[in-house]
Order: structure tokens, then C-alpha cells, then sequence
């Protein structure tokens, strides 16, 4: 069975959400993260200082508008 | 004894604009693919070239799989091994996995494929999370240290303004503080020896462990002589490792402060001890933001700053819509086009293009565009930070060629970057063939070495 890479990310989330009290080395995180994504694409991993430089990257990568983004992630930010 | 000096400390280290990226609260979100959140910072894999096959075996598992799995790899020796062996950056064009298969020793690959016969993960995985172990681990440590550092020099300072003589508690709140400079100085002496003795690709893990069991002496010993540490700050650092020393050891020392006798004595060491940490925070490269900011070339601050008036104004749509409209339709301003001088101290002069300030009477209006300036020139800081972190060239070396760029004399720039005279005309002499097409893009021309750089006679 091949698993969806839209429901492996909620499933983080939710998994990430439900460990609030119980938090897991950053390391972890970003191994798990990283993992995913060299599954679909060959990349570099690259670091953002803040909100507006991620987002405007992934809105120049992928032609998804800012207001959106922003809204996702202020929906998906605890 | 008690004396009621008022004291005004004055510290090297700017615990406002240090660039601080300690391991911090992390979150998982998924926009438009995934995003780790980890402090003020965010990691997102960015692709090179094409897409590949992916791994229909790794696609099959699910997220609490993968996490056991990897937390069975944190105690796998001969994963620790390849996470050891692995680089701290890879440059900016190659895919992670091309580069580190031609970079790792023949023995680390062999393990990586041994462990992939016995784990649910391919090789190529193993070698991305063994990289990306690696590179978190360097983002975090000495940062936290330099947290705990900053935290411990302000109770420290407050105790000595609001005492009027020297008791246990001021003596235990010093020992503290100067355990954790010592330990932040000698992570990043440790730090800036791997980074100037050993080339990228010769850091291997055997040679870590050599420059780890050279001793923090040796170490010091080893930047003095490469002229990276000027002879006067090489013997403020022995002396940090000395007092700390003789405190460690002696019980009697620790208890009467080493023979110091007033606040305004332990003031001094203080703020010696402070400028010592700073030496080594800028030549390892961890805080070269500020000096890029003040003194980098003309192309790239226009560069860099029009970025963070960009960044700016994306956060401003979304958090501050009002205000920005009041900017944007104000006849005076070009929003995107503002630039500002940081060497100027009052930030009223600082503003240089973009808004006309002739008969300008709006006080309402002149805040809210210095907050606009304010936080434009806290992005500026990141945009350098994350420009930093991206060239092929260190970090140090990184703020070396925008000041070399910018035409200051080799002293003016030995000055600011707490660095010798003769290590800057060494370093023009390589940095013009080793930067790569990120770095020449940013700058306009990168100087060569022209003419003889003699000493003056004596």
C-alpha cells in the first residue's frame, strides 16, 4: 500500500500536536521531516531566518500567493 | 568590604543584535510540502536538479515507523559514525547525496550500506538523516551555551550594581558566569581551528578528534600563529583560562575571588572577559551580521537591504495592514525602494532614499515609519545572517570578502573583525578564486591581490 504524502504530513501534524507535553529533540523532528522529503525530489536543505523569507521563497517556488500561505500558516502555528 | 562606586558596565557583546539560534521549541507544518519550524528559524528542502524515483519500500511506512526506527539509529554506533564523518554544509548547486558519497571515508559508506541491509531505510536515506544529525548539532550547541552565557552575564552584572561589596553570592554568581565563558570560549576556539587548519574536505572525524585532544592552549596557541588571533588578544584568552583555572582547582582562590577586592575589579574582568568571548564569537564567524551591515559593499547592502524591505513589507500586509497603507499612500515615501545608513545612531537621520523629508510635519506618520525602519533593519540582519549560512565560503570569510569589496584598508577591516592585519592581505589572497557564483552575484568585483604588501620597516 502506498501512502499518500498529503496524509503522512497531517499525521505528522497531528502526532506533533498531540505530543505538546511530551516534546521530542528538534532533531527528531527535522531527521522525520527530511526523511519525507528526499522520498519525492533530490534537494539541498535550506534554513529561513524568518516568517516572510520562507514564505515568500515557497511562494516564488510554487506560485501559491502570500495572503494564503500566511493564513496556513498562522491556521497550522500553535 | 563594601564600596558604593556606581558601576557602568560596558559589554562587547550585544545581547540585542548577537545572532542567538539555539536549539528551540519545533513545530511540523505542511506548507505546500513540509516545513520544520525550530525557534525563530525554518528548514525546508529546496530541490536541485530532478525529480527521482522515489523509494516505494521507505513510501510504504508510516510516520510512528519511521520514528522508531530512527530513534533505534540515535543508539546505533555505527550510525554515530557516518554522522561523525559527514560535512557541516554541502555547497549550494550539488544535491546532498552526490556530494556526500564522494565525501565520506570508504568505510563510512560500507557501514551505510551494512546498516541499510538491517534497517527498514535505503542507503541514501540513511546518509540525509546522518547529514542533517550532523548539521543540526552544530546549528545548536555553542548557541546554547552563548544563551545560557548572555543570561548568566545580566544577573551577574545586576548583582554587582545592586550590591556594595563583594559576598558568597556575588562569588558564586561570578564562578558561574566565568565557567560559562570558558565553555563557550573553548567550544569556539575549538570551532574556528577546524575551520581554518582543516579545508571542508578534510574534516573528517579523526581529525575533530584531533583538534579536540590538542588542548585549549595548543588550540589558541595554533590561531595566534595563523594570525587570525592578534598576539594581545591571544594573552586576554590565556588569561580568561588561567583565572578560570586557578578557581576550578583551588577551593581557597574560588572562595576570595582570585584576589579581587572591589566591584569595580570584578567589573573589569568582566568586561574583559566579555570583549574575549566576542573576539572569538566574530572570528568563528557566529556574529558578523552587525560588521556586513555597517561596513559591507555598496552592491550587496543595496541588495540585502532591499530584500528585508521586501520581507518587510510581506509581514506588514498581514500584520500591521493599516499602518502600511498610511506609508503607502503617503506622497512622500517609496515604500520599496527605503535604504537607510546603520552607522548612524539616530535612526531620524538614518533613512537615505525613499522618503522625502523636506517640511515633513507628521509626527503621527514619522513613527510609524521608523517603526517600518526599525524592523526593516532587524530583516536586513537575517537576510545577511541567511546569506551567510548559504555562500561557499565560511562565514568568516564570507564577511572578510564583503569588506574587502567595500575598499576599506586591510587594518580597518583587522579592527572590526578582531583579526591580524597580515590574515586579511592572506585571505585576499584566496577568496577571489574560491567564491563561487552565489558570492560574485552579490558583489560586483571581488578584489585580487595587486602589489607588494610589505611590512614598514622598523
Amino acid at each position: 500500500m502506498c501512502v499518500n504524502s498529503d496524509t503522512t504530513i497531517q499525521e505528522a501534524i497531528s502526532i506533533d500536536l498531540a505530543m505538546n507535553h511530551e516534546r521530542m529533540h528538534p532533531r527528531d523532528l527535522l531527521l522525520q521531516e527530511r526523511l519525507r522529503s528526499t522520498m519525492s525530489a533530490k534537494g539541498q536543505l535550506r534554513r529561513f531566518e524568518n516568517r516572510a523569507q520562507l514564505l515568500r521563497h515557497i511562494s516564488e517556488e510554487t506560485g501559491t500567493d502570500i495572503d494564503t500561505l500566511w493564513d496556513e500558516y498562522e491556521a497550522q502555528v500553535e | 568590604m563594601g564600596d558604593d562606586i556606581d558601576l557602568d558596565l560596558s559589554f562587547t557583546i550585544d545581547a540585542e543584535t548577537v545572532s542567538l539560534s539555539p536549539i528551540g521549541e519545533y513545530q511540523v507544518l505542511d506548507l505546500e510540502g513540509p516545513v520544520v519550524i525550530v525557534g525563530d528559524a525554518s528548514y525546508r528542502v529546496v530541490p536541485v536538479g530532478e525529480e527521482s524515483d522515489p523509494s516505494e519500500e521507505v513510501r510504504e511506512l508510516s510516520v510512528d515507523e519511521i520514528r522508531a526506527a530512527l530513534s533505534e539509529l540515535a543508539d546505533n554506533d555505527d550510525f554515530q559514525s557516518i554522522v561523525n564523518n559527514c560535512p557541516t554544509n554541502t555547497p549550494l548547486v550539488y544535491d546532498d547525496i552526490d556530494y556526500l558519497t564522494r565525501h565520506l571515508p570508504r568505510t563510512s559508506l560500507q557501514k551505510c550500506q551494512k546498516l541499510s541491509e538491517s534497517t527498514p531505510f535505503e542507503k541514501e536515506v540513511l546518509l540525509q538523516v546522518a547529514y542533517v544529525e550532523r548539521q543540526n548539532s552544530l546549528i545548536g550547541h555553542s548557541d546554547n551555551v552563548l544563551e545560557y552565557y548572555l543570561e548568566q552575564r545580566a544577573e551577574i552584572a545586576e548583582k554587582l550594581r545592586s550590591t556594595d561589596g563583594i559576598d558568597s553570592d556575588l562569588e558564586r554568581s561570578f564562578f558561574s558566569y566565568l565557567l560559562l565563558a570558558s565553555a563557550l570560549i573553548e567550544e569556539l576556539t575549538t570551532e574556528t581551528v577546524l575551520n581554518e587548519l582543516f579545508r571542508e574536505e578534510a574534516r573528517l572525524d579523526s581529525i575533530t578528534e584531533h583538534v579536540r585532544s590538542m588542548g585549549h592552549a595548543k588550540r589558541l596557541e595554533k590561531l595566534c600563529d595563523i594570525q587570525i588571533l592578534t598576539g594581545g588578544d591571544h594573552g586576554s584568552l590565556v588569561e580568561v583560562k588561567e583565572r578560570r583555572n586557578n578557581l576550578v582547582h583551588d577551593a581557597q582562590k574560588r572562595a576570595g575571588l582570585d584576589e579581587l577586592e572591589s566591584r569595580r575589579e570584578v567589573a573589569q574582568i568582566l568586561e574583559k572577559t566579555d570583549r574575549c568571548a566576542s573576539v572569538l564569537l566574530t572570528i568563528s564567524g557566529k556574529n558578523i551580521e552587525s560588521v556586513i551591515a555597517k561596513r559591507g559593499c555598496e552592491p550587496y547592502i543595496e541588495h540585502a537591504q532591499s530584500e528585508a524591505v521586501a520581507d518587510t513589507i510581506t509581514t506588514w500586509e498581514q500584520e500591521y495592514p493599516e499602518r502600511l497603507s498610511r506609508l503607502q499612500d503617503c506622497e512622500r515615501a517609496v515604500l520599496e525602494g527605503i535604504r537607510w545608513n546603520t552607522e548612524e545612531s539616530d535612526p531620524g537621520n538614518n533613512i537615505t532614499e525613499g522618503f522625502t523629508f523636506d517640511g515633513f510635519d507628521d509626527e503621527e506618520l514619522y513613527e510609524i515609519l521608523m517603526e517600518f525602519v526599525s524592523d526593516a533593519s532587524q530583516a536586513f540582519l537575517d537576510r545577511i545572517d541567511a546569506d551567510a549560512n548559504e555562500s561557499n565560503l565560511d562565514r568568516f570569510d564570507f564577511a572578510l570578502m564583503m569588506l574587502l569589496c567595500a575598499g576599506h584598508s586591510y587594518g580597518e577591516i583587522a579592527r572590526w573583525l578582531d583579526t591580524d592585519e597580515k590574515y586579511v592581505q592572506r585571505k585576499e589572497n584566496v577568496i577571489a578564486w574560491r567564491a563561487s557564483k552565489f558570492e560574485k552575484d552579490l558583489v560586483e568585483d571581488i578584489p585580487r591581490p595587486e602589489d607588494p604588501a610589505w611590512p614598514p620597516e622598523a
